[in-house]
């Protein structure tokens, strides 16, 4: 995706993604059902949702499943290898080999492009820029470094069964956009996992709120900014900011809509994913934000990047050298090209800003004052996140900070209705006011541990929620609205 | 190991089971009203050898395959779309603009081609490039007309989209609706054409723009022009003919039900005009004469085709006119001016049949006018009827018993 926006994926003539994704008909009505009648009645669960995962990827993918299927292949011998070594540095050395092997193919389907346009001035129709991107490339190559180091590290043992090994890769909730699982979180569960009627409604409800964040909302919203993103250039102030607002929100809903998804149907096949938001725009510093954005991904970086680069171990310079490094990478984990790079750097230079000192400022100011900083930043940032070019970031900022003089619409009639309303929903669900109410009320996100007792009425009032936000995205997607899902490339 | 409790599993089972009712439901479908729905032919199952070759565009079809015709997709489609029209004020497809003040407009014919019709109507029709073609095309009609002894007029009806360009919402791209701005501010190449001897040119814009404050003038949900605005029409066509103008037919307020919603379920009523002529009754006899003798032009079996007869035209001639979608109901008005209408809708027509269509009129029925009406985004359809004309003679003969 070189020197690109976002990789969005192309609609179908009908409207429909093209490919498997969780809003979708085929997903919602055909495999999803099949999946939970395999997992309900065929004895060797693993091998049948390891089986159901690859044909998932293979409708997306087609013979590209070879890639995935090599990484599978490659890791599973990688992990014995360094489980099995003798002295550490025989082990060393396996892990510096797999993981190289790992990241050159991270490198070569998805910076190959990016780095010979930049580097060499690749012409758009040369071999190299023509590559083609494994869905989830960046998802599966993350999940195999965290397999490697945890054996590595001791905090796992290898996989000896190949059939686990492949489940942890290739899990199709989240297979293509996670949450980033380390190894280490999710082995034990690969060999024995139990499940309840209560984990089913638990994540079935999740899933079901997870597919109307997605559809009602992220969609729906991206309506607004899509059209307002594509003619960048002719916003005024106020089309800059509604655009800006609304991509802010499309994307948490849109990415945070696929986590909950994903964490809902591993409540159902018995596996307990790490929360990947928690509600993120409530933040009141850059740094807060990155705990509760992409948590699994942050996470990660921490433990397979940040720590191992010293962390914050030795003095100032180099913790602040470090992180500039990790949101340098984060950025260009995103996607390949320089708009995702500025915006890691922007984000990694404010927090080395906030470690200088503004933090403590931050501390001694209004809570108000805290969160609108906060929130300013992370628009900000989402301008280089989702702006074609790192030129229409630029006039996109402009515009939203000094007056031009652009006539444009009036912000009011530049929205449906629906999407008025997705806007006021988007605004209310990404505050914490949404939990509140479902923990109150629904017994939704599980309470830890799992209470007893809780009265029925609190099931019955989750389900019949859920079901009627399942009937709404339903009616939508039958309607064959737009839902490509944003981090589907990355 | 996976260890699943009884409950769970039966739970489980529940579940998969309701979710699989849209896919257990397709054997309930109906084909050809889902084709109707979709208003296209449905996609069909991808045949077994494209699977090898490419499995993703393979499974791109099934799944367009199965999305046709998932249960159930018509009803849920209308129930989704009444809640965002009348809850949320909300357009039922991307083919349709909610505009300001109640107005709904057609955008495109179908949501592959969202913005089709103001792409015609708006921009293609008011090129120099199509409007030159047209005047190119006005000499060789009135050719024509004068080999059959017959008058001949070309009637462009203005849409909505211009009509009302400044109720157009922002959310239409900026290059359609500054374009339908322009021709509403009467910045139209179409506003200058000068018909040559033997034709007669008449796009109404002026007139049907100064009448159209009235909230009834142009139902405002429909793409059809009906009543007051087809009379202004009419009045403005017989003024530049040179026939007198009253015709004698009166005006009616009323209430008709959206057009453009009705096609999604939704009853919405709009102040229209009722366009009352006693005089004007149609002749089912007559008609089926006219389509028996036009209908092998047409490649769909069944011909859309009206006759009228008038008892006290003030125009004594037999008018045949060809139009578009627009004459359907613009024949009705135009009938009060004539002896005699007969009207048939052409968009089936291939452009090269017209003179044959013409001459086997002829044959059957007296034709003292040709009228070609069509709306402003299908100007090219005029020029391409010129186009397709013969070289020159071979008029038709005259009908037998026609005086």
């Amino acid at each position: 995706m070189p020197g690109g926006a976002p990789p969005l994926k192309q609609n179908g003539s009908n409207g429909l993604p093209d490919d498997m994704v969780f809003s979708s008909i085929d997903f919602l009505f055909l495999f999803l059902p099949l999946f939970l009648l395999s997992q309900a009645f065929i004895p060797n669960r693993n091998l049948t949702f390891v089986l159901f995962s690859l044909f998932f990827y293979f409708v997306g993918e087609g013979w590209y499943t070879a890639v995935v299927a090599f990484s599978v292949a490659a890791n599973y011998a990688f992990g014995i290898l360094i489980g099995d070594a003798r002295d550490a540095a025989t082990r060393k050395r396996v892990l510096a080999a797999s993981v190289a092997v790992n990241l050159s193919l991270l490198v070569f389907f998805k910076y190959a492009g990016f780095l010979a346009h930049s580097l060499f001035g690749a012409a758009p129709d040369s071999w190299i820029m023509q590559i083609h991107l494994p869905l989830g490339i960046s998802f599966f190559t993350f999940h195999a470094i965290s397999y490697l180091v945890d054996i590595y590290r001791r905090d796992a043992r290898a996989e000896r069964s190949f059939v686990n090994l492949s489940l942890y890769m290739l899990m199709f909730p989240q297979l293509i956009a996670g949450p980033i699982l380390r190894f280490h979180t999710v082995a034990g569960h690969l060999k024995r996992r139990v499940v309840t009627a209560r984990h089913v409604y638990y994540g079935l409800t999740l899933f079901c709120f997870g597919l109307g964040q997605k559809v009602l909302l992220a969609d729906t919203l991206a309506g607004v900014a899509d059209p307002l993103f594509a003619r960048a250039d002719t916003l005024s102030q106020a089309t800059a900011w509604l655009a800006v607002v609304c991509y802010t929100l499309q994307i948490f809903f849109d990415f945070g809509g696929y986590s909950t998804m994903a964490i809902g149907l591993g409540w159902v096949a018995g596996f307990h994913f790490p929360q990947n938001f928690n509600y993120p725009y409530i933040s009141q510093s850059i740094t807060e934000f990155w705990r509760r954005w992409h948590m699994s991904l942050s996470r990660w970086f921490r433990d397979y990047l940040y720590i191992p680069l010293g962390g914050n171990r030795n003095g100032p310079l180099a913790t602040y050298r470090n992180l500039m490094i990790v949101f340098l990478l984060c950025g260009l984990w995103h996607g390949a090209a320089w708009t995702f790079v500025l915006w890691g750097a922007y984000h990694g230079l404010l927090l080395v800003v906030e470690r200088l000192g503004m933090e403590r400022l931050l501390e001694r100011s209004p809570r108000v004052l805290r969160h609108a900083y906060t929130l300013l930043a992370v628009m900000i940032g989402w301008v280089f996140f989702r702006a074609a070019d790192i030129g229409q970031a630029g006039s996109l900022l402009a515009k939203m900070f000094f007056l031009d003089g652009t006539v444009d619409a009036d912000v009011a009639t530049v929205m449906t209705g629906e999407e008025t309303a997705a806007l006021v929903a988007g605004v209310l669900f990404s505050m914490p006011l949404a939990r509140f109410v479902t923990r109150r009320l629904m017994a939704v996100p599980a309470p830890r541990p799992w209470p007893r007792g809780v009265a029925g009425w609190r099931y019955a009032a989750g389900t019949v929620v859920a079901a009627v936000v399942l009937v709404a995205a339903s009616l939508k997607i039958f309607s064959g609205a737009y839902s490509p899902f944003i981090y589907f490339r990355f | 190991m996976l260890i699943l409790s009884l409950r769970a599993r039966i739970l489980t089972s529940l579940i998969a089971l309701l979710l699989l009712i849209p896919v257990a439901g397709i054997r309930l479908q109906n084909t050809a009203l889902l084709e109707f729905f979709h208003s296209r032919t449905l996609a069909p199952w991808p045949k077994s050898a494209e699977f090898a070759p490419d499995p993703v565009q393979y499974f791109r079809k099934a799944k367009a395959w199965l999305a046709d015709r998932a249960y159930p997709i018509m009803q849920a489609s209308m129930l989704q779309k009444k809640f965002l029209y009348f809850v949320l004020a909300t357009p039922p497809q991307r083919r349709v603009t909610i505009a300001q003040d109640g107005y709904v407009f057609l955008n495109g014919d179908s949501d592959a081609d969202v913005y089709g019709i103001f792409e015609n109507s708006c921009v293609r029709s008011h090129s120099e490039a199509s409007v030159a073609r047209l005047r190119d095309a006005l000499p060789t009609l009135a050719r024509f007309a004068h080999e059959r002894g017959i008058a001949l007029d070309v009637v462009i009806v203005p849409t909505a989209l211009t009509l009302y360009a400044q109720k157009l919402p922002y959310s239409v791209p900026d290059r359609y609706r500054k374009a339908c701005l322009d021709i509403a501010n009467g910045h139209s190449p179409l506003l200058g054409v000068a018909a040559p001897q033997g034709v007669t040119f008449v796009y109404p814009f002026q007139p049907m723009r100064a009448a159209s404050g009235d909230e009834a003038f142009f139902p405002k949900a429909n793409w059809h022009a009906v009543g007051m605005s087809l009379k202004v029409v009419r009045d403005a066509y017989l003024a530049a003919i040179g026939a007198p103008t009253d015709v004698g037919d009166r005006l009616e307020r009323g209430v008709v039900p959206s057009e453009i919603m009705i096609t999604y379920g939704i009853v919405q009523q709009t102040p229209a005009y009722f366009l009352r002529n006693p005089h004007v009754v149609p002749d089912e006899a007559r008609k089926q004469a006219f389509s028996n003798a036009i209908g092998p032009l047409f490649p769909v079996p069944v011909v859309e085709a009206k006759f009228y007869a008038n008892d006290r035209p003030v125009v004594p001639e037999s008018v045949v006119m060809v139009s578009d979608s627009y004459g359907v109901e613009t024949s009705a008005v135009f009938a009060g001016a004539f002896r005699d209408l007969s009207q048939v809708t052409s968009n089936h027509l291939p452009a090269d049949r017209l003179a044959e269509l013409v001459d086997r009129a002829m044959r059957t029925q007296r034709v003292d006018r040709l009228i070609l009406l069509v709306q402003e985004g299908n100007v090219d359809r005029i020029a391409a009827y010129a186009k397709g004309l013969p070289p020159g003679g071979s008029p038709a003969a005259p009908a037998p018993g026609a005086p």
